[in-house]
């Protein structure tokens, strides 16, 4: 391979480096000159979060061969703030700070890089041009409407439209629960400085690469590696022999092995790892190792799957089925006769990947102690621990796992895929050892949320109550376990709605086959079964002329309501809920029987115009822009909060510190969501003094107390609780050590805002006074814990019956529609989304889930199709697995409802995930309404519109002709 | 990922030249903008179990300056390969003699990609789904094609219609380079370019059309008409046949209308066919209708049965 000399001005350094020929300008920065805050998110130019300024244009580096950066002038995102967290930011950066643009992170250094290139290129652009400009980065978390909105705002500040001031002032009071108090970790973000698991590197560290499997169901005949062992630089080859302990991890079964043992069972399967110096000596030996298959049948649809005589993915499983979850309540025969009509539909869903902007990656080493370590992004570092004990036969304290910053996660993260093998890797070469996945390897191998066929029969009175529900759910699991008993568990438990229905029949079932495993994805199930609810529930308000939100306020669970599980519920705020929708969307009321154009309600103020592109040298809408109608739909929906009929728990440890500062520590998984600055907000509120002088240590399994994953929209209501009560704890101890110090009672203290005081006196201290006197004087160091316990039941196993939580959100979404009657294209233009919350600790923080929740509903309910043929991933990158862009995203109008939980301390519920149910079925009603198509499949692409609209337009006619 | 053995970076067309006489019989892979090249050589599409793809030699034509740059001459636009698709956007002379490619260059990939992707990339990929293909059929559009015989340089012109022979197959030679595309400059003409993929951001085109309209001086009659597909079929198609319905005809919806129902029977694509032909019709007649606003003529009847609702 030949090599060139690269001499550049980089970040206006001078820089003269020998590179390898076709190598990328991506690789130089970030390998060559640790410019680590240019990320690869795609590696195909798809993503935009390596954008990059060469010779001041913006560009992609990871589409730009090296040797042209020859002689350039480049500028990466590590530059704006002058190279360093402590630099001055810009005006980009600290809009996004301000805010509240960044969730993850992992896209933000390309997209303030894009926002610096709009403003540099148009310093006047108006929003749709900047929506347009922006179009090449891709954001997962956020919805793209936060970083829009920064832009805006650095450009208003530029242009001196807004005073500078305000993007250096916080505007809420002292009582930080309740207040958008500003990301804490942001400006790591926004400078590029944080460093996520593919950006670390430690001394002797090796390169690690994994063979996969090309076959979706074969036995492995024999492994040769011996030529691997020959390449240079290459250390060690790893097989499933090489496994010391149990071998096995899942989220519910532990099936899936670390590497394939005696069989693949899905293409992309890990077969063996190679780990060498460098990352092209490890390719070189993949390359080497010889594996000789003996092809089985296989398995790729769920029909077959149980079907008798069908192929045996695992063998525990003879009829492939992972888990059947039934419910029963009432008699649903009794129902159905009782209803004046019944309606039966299917629906089928499509496996949906989770697009993390961040691909899996990870970093293994053993200690000085001969701990064994992993660093990755992590969702559950509580449960790999475990896992990870027992396959490498080790006591759980000599396994320590480290949680490196998640770029995205949505559930996809929760599965142990790879960090069994950096740690066997590093286990036997004695060296650190890093793994980065591509983006392909990550899409092929990740679990994807389940495709799911819902067989539906509801029975309807005239008066609109549902007499009875029957719900048959089947869900292609794929390959393996991972979360799917659990995602079958609360498909079935939320189904129905929440509503009251008398007589409920609900089975569930999650079967092996031998495509991509589907997992844990953001609702868990919920979305599937949810949507088919709210697209029946349309069609029985048409069948009876009703307004869709009357049928469901007729139907809506009420405080008092008994569950499908029959749970009986205290504080339901649902009907709360679904009025917030209604009036906030100025919905006109009428009945869902494709109003449309008819509508008074559309086209108001808080949607956006619907995209055109050329924003930035037209104005004028277009002439020929025939053909395209508008209509509304709404769905509701409910969801539980925390674990799934299970007991669930937190911990937190914390110190409150020198200065009149305070360490929290607590095992929590900062995915994006804003845990972090939560956690703060509580502790600041508890404590008394301010959140940015909190220090949150997070996960590590050696460092903090257990507080279990990221996931079922769990972290607020546990691990905010588990802080409040460890802090609640401290002070305890402290004000005793205080009062006695001042000759008061203890109730006599308050503190706030970083002061302590005697309540009407004029006895007053810092805390940093107070905390010097605690330890100065009285000898105590104030330290405290907390534990917060969610107490819920499983269910029986025959009815389902039982408490699967303790406390429930609900939620309603009306979406407004364009539908392109030419080419099948749906944009969609607004979305009103009200959502129970409980108690709010940061609206920035609630509108921003709700936000990216709605973005994500959106992709699935028109773009995203993970496609497989015979388990062989089609759409294995982002050109074919289609993700929305900045441009494709409606106005989000965020309508917060706060029903406090009465039965923990802090009264807030959780948004996470319960924000993107109602989208897909508003979106899909919404359709109907603008151009009179049912679709019952999802994704809703162009192609299957003008297919329903073809077969409409061909019934019509079918009948007029019988009519003449 | 795409790796060489050798990375060439000519700096001169007879140096590109040779070294693609030397290298032709071996691999070898030109590279101009890199951003279809790159992708390519992935996981999944050419990339080896380890998502590494090898070619023995790269010939980097980036800096090559004869390719630079654009010239307008007789009536016709040359643009040295190099050209990128951001230039459609940024560059009015182009825009002026151009109308229907700034319509195209926004619907290309994005901002950054359109500042390395060249048009002549684009044609020699010859992907069905290229967008600015069919605006080059549009406008009689010609590659020229260069080579060297000994010290002399050999060029040729061929139209694109002949050039792109199929999904991915050109008529360009193992020797050969793209040196520059030709085409007619229509200044004076309205321009348009409608497309429908999956989104509205780095879209890959399920169709597409475009159309370059002149009016006559009265405002009454078309005088002069280009209309090509894209996405419909291996190959991007000339209307010609609607073309000639419509010159000289009048500016009306109805005209408009009867020569758009020409297009579905072009439909030649074996995936997604009734899609192609239910789509391709409604947007043959955006595409006049929005050239003609281009150019400011807006046709006020709009019809109902349109929207097939």
């Amino acid at each position: 391979m030949s090599e060139h000399l690269i001499e550049a001005t980089v970040n206006g350094r001078k820089v003269r480096k020998t590179v390898k020929a076709g190598t990328r300008l991506i690789d130089f920065l970030r390998d060559d000159l640790q410019l680590t805050g240019t990320k690869e998110g795609c590696g195909a130019g798809e993503c935009g979060t390596c954008s990059v300024f060469v010779d001041g244009k913006l560009m992609k580096s990871c589409l730009m061969p090296v040797s042209r950066a020859d002689g350039t002038v480049i500028e990466t995102v590590e530059n704006l703030s002058g190279g360093s967290i402590l630099g001055e930011r810009t005006a980009v950066q600290k809009a996004f700070h301000k805010m509240g643009a960044s969730q993850c992170g992992y896209c933000i250094p390309g997209m303030v890089m894009a926002a610096t290139a709009v403003l540099q290129d148009n310093p006047q652009a108006e929003r749709e041009e900047i929506k347009e400009r922006m179009g090449g980065n891709i954001c997962r978390c956020t919805g793209y409407q936060k970083i829009i909105d920064a832009v805006e705002l650095a450009r208003d500040v530029a242009n001196q439209i807004q005073p500078a001031g305000v993007l250096d002032t916080e505007e809420h009071h002292d009582d930080f629960i309740g207040a958008s108090v500003w990301r804490i970790d942001a400006p790591g973000k926004v400078t590029g400085q944080l460093k996520y698991a593919g950006d670390m590197v430690l001394p002797g560290m090796l390169e690690m690469q994994v063979l996969r499997s090309p076959h979706a169901h074969a036995r492995i005949v024999s492994i040769d590696f011996s030529s691997a062992l020959e390449v240079p630089g290459v250390h060690a080859v790893i097989t499933a022999d090489d496994v010391p302990g149990t071998d096995g991890y899942g989220v519910f079964v532990h099936d899936q092995p670390v590497m394939a043992r005696g069989k693949v069972r899905h293409v992309g399967e890990a077969v063996a790892a190679v780990a060498a110096d460098d990352l092209q000596a490890a390719k070189e030996a993949v390359r080497l190792i010889r594996v000789v298959y003996e092809q089985l049948p296989a398995v790729f649809d769920t029909d077959t799957a149980k079907a008798p005589g069908a192929p045996i993915v695992h063998d525990y499983a003879p009829e492939n089925l992972v888990k059947h979850i039934p419910i029963r309540k009432g008699d649903v025969d009794a129902g159905f006769a009782e209803a004046s009509f019944v309606l039966e539909h299917t629906f089928q869903t499509q496996p949906v990947e989770h697009a993390y902007l961040e691909p899996e990656a990870g970093i293994g080493y053993v200690d000085a102690d001969g701990v064994v370590t992993v660093h990755s992004p992590s969702q559950n570092i509580t449960h790999h621990r475990h896992m990870l004990a027992d396959i490498l036969d080790l006591p759980i304290n000599k396994v320590r796992m480290i949680m490196s910053p998640v770029g995205g996660g949505f559930g996809g993260k929760e599965d142990m895929l790879y960090q069994g093998m950096l740690a066997i890797m590093a286990m036997k070469t004695g060296r650190p050892v890093r793994l980065v996945f591509t983006r392909e390897e990550s899409i092929t191998v990740s679990a994807k949320r389940h495709p799911t066929r819902i067989q539906y029969r509801m029975g309807v009175a005239k008066d609109g109550r549902i007499t009875a529900s029957q719900l048959k759910c089947e869900s292609d699991g794929g390959a393996y376990g991972c979360s799917t008993e659990g995602v079958m568990r609360k498909m079935a438990i939320l189904g129905p709605g929440p509503y009251d229905i008398p007589n409920v029949k609900i089975d569930t079932y999650g079967y092996y086959t031998n495509n991509t495993p589907s997992g844990a994805f953001r609702t868990f199930g919920a979305m599937q079964s949810e949507f088919s609810t709210e697209v029946m529930l349309d069609l029985a308000a048409e069948k009876l002329q009703l307004d869709p939100f009357e049928i469901r306020r007729i139907n809506g669970m009420r405080n008092g309501a008994i569950t499908h599980t029959k749970q009986k519920l205290e504080s339901v705020s649902f009907q709360r809920v679904l009025e917030a929708a209604r009036e906030g969307s100025r919905w006109e009321s009428g009945p869902s029987s494709s109003r449309g154009e008819q509508r008074k309600d559309l086209s108001g103020t808080d949607i956006r115009p619907p995209c055109q592109l050329g924003a930035r040298f037209m104005s004028t809408k277009p002439e020929g822009e025939f053909g395209r109608v508008r209509g509304r739909g709404m769905a509701a929906s409910w969801y539980g909060i925390a674990r799934t009929a299970t007991i669930d728990r937190a911990g937190a440890w914390v110190e409150l510190d020198d200065g009149g500062t305070a360490k929290v520590l607590t095992g929590v998984t900062e995915i994006g969501e804003g845990i972090l600055t939560v956690l703060a907000q509580v502790a600041a509120d508890e404590l008394g003094i301010r959140p940015e002088n909190i220090t949150i240590g997070d996960n590590d399994t050696a460092r903090s107390p257990e507080a279990a994953h990221a996931g079922a929209t769990r972290q607020t209501y546990m691990i905010a609780n588990a802080v409040a009560l460890a802090c609640r704890n401290v002070r305890e101890r402290f004000d005793a050590e205080i009062a006695a110090f001042w000759e008061v009672e203890p109730d006599q203290l308050e503190a706030s805002n970083g002061h302590i005081r005697v309540r009407e006196t004029n006895k007053s201290m810092t805390m940093a006074e107070a905390v010097a006197v605690c330890k100065g004087q009285r000898g105590v160091v104030p330290v405290g814990s907390g534990s917060y316990t969610a107490p819920h039941t499983g269910l029986d196993p025959v009815d389902g019956s039982g408490k699967p939580w303790q406390a429930y959100v609900y939620g309603c979404q009306v979406a407004e529609v364009e539908v392109d009657t030419v080419t099948g294209e749906v944009q969609v233009l607004g979305v009103w989304a009200a959502h129970d919350v409980g108690r709010v600790i940061n609206p920035q923080g609630v509108e921003g889930q709700i936000e990216g929740g709605v973005v994500q509903g959106l992709g699935q309910a028109l773009m995203e199709d993970y496609q497989q043929t015979d388990g062989h991933a089609v759409s294995h990158g982002f050109d074919k697995y289609i993700l929305p862009t900045s441009l494709d995203v409606p106005h989000i109008n965020s309508i917060i409802i706060e029903d406090p939980d009465p039965l923990s301390p802090l009264g807030a519920k959780g948004i996470g995930e319960p924000a993107l149910v109602p989208t897909v079925p508003a979106i899909i009603n919404a359709i109907y309404d603008a151009a009179g198509i049912r679709l019952t499949s999802l994704p809703a692409t162009p192609v299957k519109v003008l297919a329903a609209l073809r077969d409409k337009k061909r019934m019509r006619e079918g009948s007029l002709e019988a009519a003449e | 990922m795409l790796t060489c053995d050798t990375y060439h970076i000519p700096t001169s067309l007879p140096e590109a030249l040779e070294m693609l006489n030397r290298y032709a019989n071996n691999d070898v892979r030109i590279l101009a903008g890199a951003t279809d090249t790159l992708p390519w050589a992935r996981q999944g599409r050419a990339g080896d179990v380890t998502g590494d793809h090898n070619v023995e030699n790269i010939v980097d034509v980036s800096r090559v300056p004869e390719l630079n740059g654009y010239e307008v001459k007789a009536g016709r636009v040359r643009m040295g390969s190099n050209l990128v698709f951001q230039n459609f956007l940024e560059d009015d002379t182009l825009s002026l003699h151009l109308p229907n490619m700034r319509y195209c260059a926004i619907w290309f990939a994005d901002d950054q990609i359109r500042r390395q992707a060249t048009l002549a990339g684009n044609l020699a990929n010859a992907s069905p789904a290229a967008d600015g293909t069919p605006p080059m059929v549009a406008l009689n559009g010609e590659v020229e094609l260069a080579s060297l015989a000994g010290k002399e340089i050999i060029r040729r012109q061929v139209p694109v219609t002949e050039f792109i022979t199929g999904p991915g197959k050109t008529t360009l030679a193992d020797n050969e380079l793209i040196t520059a595309v030709n085409c007619d400059s229509a200044r004076g003409y309205g321009g348009s370019f409608e497309k429908v993929g999956q989104r509205r951001s780095l879209v890959i085109s399920v169709a597409c059309a475009t159309c370059c309209v002149k009016v006559s001086g009265d405002g009454r009659r078309f005088e002069e008409i280009r209309l090509a597909l894209g996405g419909i079929g291996p190959v991007p198609i000339r209307l010609d046949d609607a073309e000639n319905l419509l010159r000289g005809s009048d500016v009306t919806y109805a005209a408009i209308s009867r020569a758009a129902k020409l297009a579905p029977n072009r439909v030649a694509s074996r995936s997604r066919r009734d899609y192609r032909e239910d789509v391709i019709q409604g947007f043959a007649e955006r595409a006049i209708i929005n050239a003609l606003a281009d150019c400011g003529h807006n046709i006020k009847e709009k019809t109902e049965e349109l929207a097939h609702v």
